[in-house]
């Protein structure tokens, strides 16, 4: 399934799985994923708790490797090309004891391939509290980790992410633990970094999709794409699948944005 | 301070600094990559190599050394391999290496000394070659701490990130593993098996929550073990009493002390991480 808003575009895929399958402990948990993201996307990855979609992460940033399929990332081979990725991951309350700053969290962005770099100088430590700086949390520079909320966590994770100076950043939940006010906020950030760079996002959030992204990415095992971001009776299925008496989900929809999420996907017609 | 006079008392006074140096910077990496109980494996298995040593009339430091090495890289094989029963398969090596060692010393004919000084730490009788020895795996252990500092950091603070970002985060952590097997061996023909466990666990415990970086709790672990080393030694000196266990009461004790303070603190202030 290919993305049909720009025909026209001969660039090649940043993000390109083929077929993709991948099983733990014998239990199938990505089964035949076609993704391909082109530059500059802006999609979200929606599905359901154990639907694989921190392991397609893991798949694109080669830190699991697929029983079968291909995948090609930024032209190379996985885990190759994982330093031109930005990872956000979703475990953010890990390891709360271990001793390190805030800013020298952010400067482990700095750490790339090669030899080691031992001690950061000024000018590169700048750079990495800039873009601290970017998400509001310079005051928090040299506080312990441990120190802060899950939601500030977030953001320096988020930050750390930055200082890698990606190309492609891929986001785990990233508005889990951030409050409304803090949530509209990293919208508005990721909508503008979306201007240089390929997101794909992990979310349950449907105001985010229906209001940020340019595409969707239903995953539960398999992958459907849907190359505009609406939200369709397949993904409300994939997100929460019930039976009859169980909550409605359109009820939990009525909330949102209803005019747009009554839209009709094409590709459902 | 008449006791300095004595060349085995400013010998043990060396190899205990030199212990506190290497347990400081190794201990602290123990603590925060969670391998408390790799190391007690590995000292534990270095048993089978005294013993082999004794057994084969092998020279006894380099046999226990590589027994060692042998030992931690299989263990850390393990650990890559079956991380969900790592623990599990370290205590049965920890045990199979001390067996082993235990029926070599059997089958050797005549009582051997060696075997107890390890056990227990031999830092009165401690001789030249051991001291360079000590620091010349001092020098390995800081000068790789040194060289592949944020290689290191980012590792043991969030393994899977550091992958992301290409560290050979496989290498590393077997080149930091046989260190550690070389470092505990060192520490443990001088300070004995028990106060190899207690000096790498106890500083570096005291130290976490008093330090924002690890280099301050590397120093902070250091000079906290070379505080319990020498007022351990002066107690023993002062009470007749055994090295060894002196140093580990001293440590044990500021480690209930610490604890306590902690937690008359988050008493006082709830809000407080613990």
């Amino acid at each position: 399934m290919k993305d049909m808003r720009e025909p026209d575009n001969a660039e090649e895929p940043v993000v390109e799985l083929d077929n993709v399958c991948f099983s733990f402990h014998r239990r199938p948990v990505l089964e035949n994923v076609t993704l391909s993201l082109k530059r500059l996307d802006f999609t979200a990855l929606i599905g359901p708790n154990g639907g694989g979609k921190t392991t397609l992460l893991k798949v694109i940033l080669g830190l699991v490797t697929p029983r079968s399929g291909r995948v090609r990332i930024l032209g190379g081979r996985a885990g190759e090309t994982s330093h031109r990725i930005g990872y956000v991951p979703q475990g953010v309350d890990v390891n709360l004891r271990f001793p390190i700053s805030v800013a020298d969290v952010v400067s482990m962005g700095l750490t790339g391939p090669g030899l080691p770099r031992r001690w950061l100088s000024r000018r590169e430590k700048s750079a990495a509290l800039a873009s601290l700086d970017r998400l509001g949390m310079e005051r928090h520079a040299g506080r312990r980790i441990g120190e802060l909320s899950g939601g500030q966590r977030q953001r320096v994770f988020l930050a750390r992410a930055l200082a890698t100076q990606p190309e492609i950043l891929l986001l785990d939940e990233p508005t889990a633990g951030i409050d409304a006010r803090g949530q509209a906020e990293m919208y508005l950030l990721l909508r503008e970094l979306n201007e240089r760079m390929t997101i794909l996002v992990v979310s349950h959030d449907l105001l985010m999709i229906s209001t940020h992204v340019k595409s969707v990415a239903c995953l539960n095992r398999r992958l459907h794409y849907h190359g505009q971001a609406e939200i369709t009776d397949e993904m409300l299925e994939t997100m929460y699948p019930c039976t009859e008496g169980e909550v409605c989900p359109v009820e939990l929809i009525a909330h949102g944005l209803p005019h747009r999420v009554l839209q009709h996907h094409p590709e459902d017609e | 301070m008449e006791a300095l006079q004595f060349e085995f008392m400013r010998n043990a006074l060396m190899a205990g600094l030199l212990a506190s140096v290497l347990c400081g910077v190794m201990g602290t990496l123990v603590v925060v990559n969670r391998l408390v109980f790799l190391s007690g494996g590995i000292a534990h298995a270095a048993y089978g190599g005294i013993g082999m040593a004794l057994y084969l009339g092998w020279p006894v430091l380099p046999t226990t050394v590589g027994f060692s090495l042998g030992a931690s890289l299989f263990m850390a094989g393990v650990m890559s391999g079956a991380r969900h029963r790592a623990d599990t398969l370290i205590g049965v090596l920890w045990a199979v290496g001390m067996a082993v060692g235990i029926v070599f010393v059997d089958l050797t004919p005549g009582y051997n000394t060696d075997l107890m000084s390890y056990l227990f730490g031999s830092i009165l009788a401690v001789s030249d070659t051991d001291l360079w020895l000590m620091a010349l795996t001092g020098v390995l252990v800081c000068g790789f701490v040194a060289l592949q500092y944020d290689w290191i950091l980012a590792m043991s603070y969030d393994e899977e990130f550091a992958r992301v970002r290409r560290v050979p985060v496989q290498a590393l952590r077997l080149v930091f593993i046989g260190l550690l097997a070389v470092a505990v061996v060192m520490i443990m023909r001088v300070v004995g098996l028990i106060l190899v466990i207690a000096l790498l666990t106890i500083p570096p415990f005291i130290a976490e929550r008093y330090s924002t970086d690890l280099v301050r709790m590397m120093i902070a672990s250091s000079v906290l073990s070379a505080a319990f080393t020498v007022s351990g030694l002066a107690l023993s000196y002062v009470f007749d009493l055994s090295s060894g266990a002196s140093i580990i009461l001293v440590a044990a004790a500021c480690f209930w002390f610490s604890l306590g303070i902690d937690r008359f603190r988050s008493q006082r202030d709830p809000s407080s991480p613990v």
